[in-house]
Order: C-alpha cells, then structure tokens, then sequence
C-alpha cells in the first residue's frame, strides 16, 4: 500500500508540471460537447415534441462533468511504452505496471475532477433547475455514483486493451485514433441516445461506449429507471469483467512473444 | 563569402529573388512531393487515414439527419445547406492538415524543444516559409476528397444552382479563408518560442477547428460575434457557406479582406517578436 502511496505521489507531481497544458486539454476536451449541445438545444426549439430544450442543457451539462470523469488516455501511453521499449524498467520493478498507469490515471482524474467539480457546484447553487429539470430521488442518485464508478474503470479498461495491442501491431495508435470516432458517436456524446433513430439506437448499445458515458446520465436524469438501472449496471460489470479477461490474456501473450526494441 | 567555382553552382541569388513567390512555389511544390511520396509508401497508414475520415464524415452526416429528422430548417440553414458546411469544413481542414499542421507539429514537438530549428534559420528561405511549408503530409487527403465530392452532392441538392457571381465571391471568400486559418494557426504556434514546454498548444487547434461544421447562427450573439470579428473563426467556413448558398453579397468581401490583412499583420509581427526570442536547445 505503502508503495501504491508513493507512486500516486510521483504521478501527481509529474503531472503538475504539466498545468497549463492540462488546462488547455480540459477546454479541447469540452469543445465537442459544448458544440453538440448549442446543436441540440436549438433543433429541440424548433421541435420540442422530441426532446425539451431544458432536458437537453441538463443532459449535456451532465456529458461534459462525466466524460472528464471516464475519459482514459492510459491506451496511448500503454502503447508507447510497448513500442518503443519502456515497459522492460517496469518488469524489473516490484510493482506491475497497471499499477503505475492505475495511478497515473488517478492522479489525472483528481487534477481534472476540480473542474467538475466547480461546474456542478455553480450549477446547484445558482441554477439548480437547469441542472435538474424534474429533481433526482435518492436512489437515483446513488445509483448514478456506482454506474459512474463503473464507467471510469470501463472507460480505462477499453482503453488500455486496446494500447495492449501494441504488443501486436505497430500501428496501435491509429487503432486508437478509430476508437475515439467510434466513442464520440457511441458514448452519446454527438448525438443523445434519446435522439437516434431505433436502429441506430440499439446498434450503438452493443457497444461499450454507451456505458461509459450515457448510462450514468440517463439513470441521473430518470430516463432509465427502477429495475432496469440496476439491469444497467450489470451490463457495466459483465463489459468490465470481460475486458480485464482480455487484457490479462493479452499482457501474458503479448509477453511472450515481446522483444524489446534495440537501443 | 566563400569563393564557389561559378561554372557548377548557379549564380547566388539576391534577397529579393530569394523570396520571389515563383521561386518560393517551386520550392514549396517539390518539397510537397517528395515528402507525399515518401508518404504514400506507407500504403496501409495512407489507406486506414482515408478509411477514418470516411467514416468521420458517415457520423456527420448521420448526425445532420438526425438533425433534421423533425425540422425543416435550422436557424434559417436548410439540410443541403448544413451539408455544404460540413463539407467546406472537410475541405479546409483536410487542407492544412495536409500541407500546414503537421509541419506546426514538428516546430512545436520537435523542432523548439530539440533544437534542430536552428537549422530552419540557416536555409537560404524565409524562416517562416520554410517552417510552415517544410512537408506535405497524405494522412488527411481523404478529408479533402470527402469535402469536394461533399460539396459537389450537397450542391446538387439544392433547389437552385448558385450563380456565377455568387461563385466567384465563394471562391475568392475561401482563399482569404485558407490566409485567416493559417493565421491562427501560427499565431499560436508562435508561443512554443516563449513557454518551451507549451506542448498543448495544439489543443488550440482542435479549438479552432471544432465550431466550424456548424452553421454559426446557432450560437448566441456575444460569442458569435467574438468568433466572427476577433477570433475570426467565422470567415474560415461560414462566411464562404453563406456566399454559395447566396445569404451575402459582395459588400461582404471588404470586411474579409481588411480581416485577413490584419490577421497576416499579425502573424509576421507574432512570428519575428517569437524568432527574436529564440535561443536554441542548450547542449
């Protein structure tokens, strides 16, 4: 535990170094929301029989605090560490290093929560209708806690099965380029799923990305309720057990056959 | 200067010469070149860039469907007309994707930070020319290809062809565009001269480029007019929408032109205040 402490340590004050660029990441990582939600609120004043312009304020107000809360970049370093080497240290360290990319993403997420944070918070105090047109139950809400607790690992286990593929392919990085395109539309991001045509609707549900985003929303703002939330964190489960079946699978193959590049 | 055996060298070139914009098109066309085909021979990267971007331009498109699934027309712009929005995005952003930001990646990631800039300085070019047009890259070709076929659908799903001076005020509109973004682009490009670990920078970029697929009536007035007049994000697609959809007319092109002479001003005073600033990677 002791050496865990020390790790999200060094994360932490790797990462401060970094402060302006992370400011500036945080603004391009709230850009494509912020678009989609002008967007939406403006086709939903023009037909608000779909969807009410408040309903869509809240559920984008809601996309941008989730989404910096989920989104993982641990993929892309997993991968450039496999490329071009670096994962050999961390073999012969005494820790594995999920842990050290474990702590990283803790550490980023503690530094971009403040943000969130401050959003909600102006949010609950100045405009708390905006924020909840029709107001959550309790059990709503805590249900909303563990579904968003299960989105962030989600959301780290996709990406860091898919950075493991490096071990395979060189190109590892434009497969990740093809999973932000596939995310931004599956996650509800770009389109609300209370918006999508039924095909495309139950199309985009069979993926993982509706449960690292939308899901925790759409049980926050009532649009999945009762027993079919708890149906939807189970779904969250079953995403996560699977993916951390695979990228063990992966990390062992991806081992053995490892040679690290020459220096 | 050295004494250089005439007969084999060609005649050194005067400053003025140097940077004549013939020459400096000729040098620019063979360096596009060759780094195109250098690229294009990673055929698989080439192939998979094209197939993203086909796939990006399915999920806007899906996306305006959407969209107008209910509506007839949104903030005043018709589907065909949204469509046309998209598809200038495409075009302009696969543009300096391919000729101008891989080469502001370099100087930013590498060429500052490393040092290696110094060798930017010491080419008979003018730095900035150089710096900005060094290589051409193939990845976002596919956004250009997408845009024009784009563009050429979506006009001929409107109800009336543009006409020919709606056209050529569309096409002189979108030059002055290309001029305006590259102005942003290395107006903020010019600050790795003075914060050296400045690597976000390019989130800048995906701040520019992200309101432009949408018609700008959508937002509200004040930051409407902050992204027309003094971050003028405006005339990079939807000034140029506008004029081919035939929703301004030529009093328009004044404006544009002022806003492009002072962005250029600008960015040569931005560029030489950050050259001057410049003091290679220690070693």
């Amino acid at each position: 535990m002791n050496k865990l402490v020390r790790m999200f340590i060094i994360q932490w004050s790797t990462l401060l170094q970094y402060r302006a660029n992370i400011v500036l990441w945080l603004i391009s990582e709230i850009m494509p929301p912020l678009i989609a939600m002008i967007i939406w609120y403006r086709v939903a004043q023009a037909a608000p029989e779909q969807a009410r312009p408040s309903d869509i304020l809240a559920y984008y107000i809601f996309v941008i605090v989730v989404s910096l809360v989920t989104q993982a970049w641990t993929g892309f370093f997993l991968a450039r560490e496999i490329l071009d080497g670096q994962i050999a240290q961390d073999l012969m360290r005494p820790l594995s290093l999920f842990w050290r990319h474990i702590m990283n993403h803790l550490a980023e997420k503690l530094l971009k929560l403040i943000f969130p944070v401050i959003i909600v918070s102006v949010f609950l105090i100045f405009w708390p209708s905006i924020l909840f047109p029709t107001p959550p139950s309790l059990s709503q809400i805590l249900l909303f806690f563990a579904s968003l607790l299960l989105a962030t690992v989600l959301s780290f286990m996709i990406s860091a099965c898919l950075g493991l593929l490096a071990f395979w392919l060189e190109n590892a990085y434009q497969i990740l380029r093809f999973k932000d395109l596939l995310e931004e539309l599956g996650s509800g991001r770009l389109i609300p799923f209370a918006l999508l045509p039924p095909a495309t609707y139950t199309l985009l549900s069979l993926l993982p990305f509706r449960h690292t985003v939308s899901v925790p929303i759409e049980i926050l703002l009532g649009q999945i309720q009762g027993h079919r939330a708890l149906l939807f964190l189970g779904y969250q489960l079953a995403w996560i057990m699977a993916l951390v079946l695979l990228a063990s699978w992966e990390w062992k193959r991806g081992l053995k056959r490892y040679a690290v590049p020459a220096q | 200067m050295p004494s250089q055996p005439s007969e084999t060298l060609p005649a050194p070139v005067s400053p003025m010469k140097a940077s004549s914009l013939r020459r400096l098109f000729r040098i620019w066309r063979s360096l596009a070149k060759a780094s195109l085909m250098a690229d294009i021979t990673f055929r698989f990267n080439f192939l998979l860039g094209i197939i993203r971007q086909g796939l990006w331009l399915l999920v806007f498109v899906l996306m305006i469907e959407v969209m107008f699934r209910n509506i007839n027309s949104l903030v005043g712009w018709q589907k065909s007309e949204v469509l046309i929005i998209l598809a200038l995005s495409r075009l302009i952003e696969g543009a300096m994707h391919t000729f101008i930001i891989p080469n502001l990646i370099h100087l930013v990631f590498e060429a500052v930070p490393n040092g290696t800039f110094d060798f930017h300085l010491t080419k008979p070019l003018p730095v900035q020319f150089y710096t900005a047009f060094r290589q051409a890259s193939t990845e976002s070709l596919g956004n250009v290809i997408a845009g024009i076929l784009l563009l050429f659908y979506a006009l001929s799903l409107q109800a009336q062809a543009p006409s020919v001076s709606q056209s050529i005020l569309f096409l002189f509109l979108l030059v002055l565009s290309a001029f305006i973004y590259y102005s942003l682009l290395l107006i903020t490009a010019v600050l790795i001269f003075y914060l050296e670990r400045f690597q976000g920078i390019w989130g800048f970029w995906s701040i520019f480029s992200e309101p432009l697929t949408v018609p700008f009536t959508i937002f509200p007035r004040t930051p409407r007019l902050i992204m027309t007049y003094l971050l003028p994000l405006a005339f990079i697609v939807f000034v140029p929408a506008q004029a081919i959809t035939g929703k301004i007319s030529w009093s328009y092109l004044p404006v544009a032109l002022l806003i492009t002479i002072v962005m250029l001003l600008i960015t040569n005073i931005a560029w030489r205040a950050g050259l001057r600033r410049y003091s290679s990677a220690s070693s």
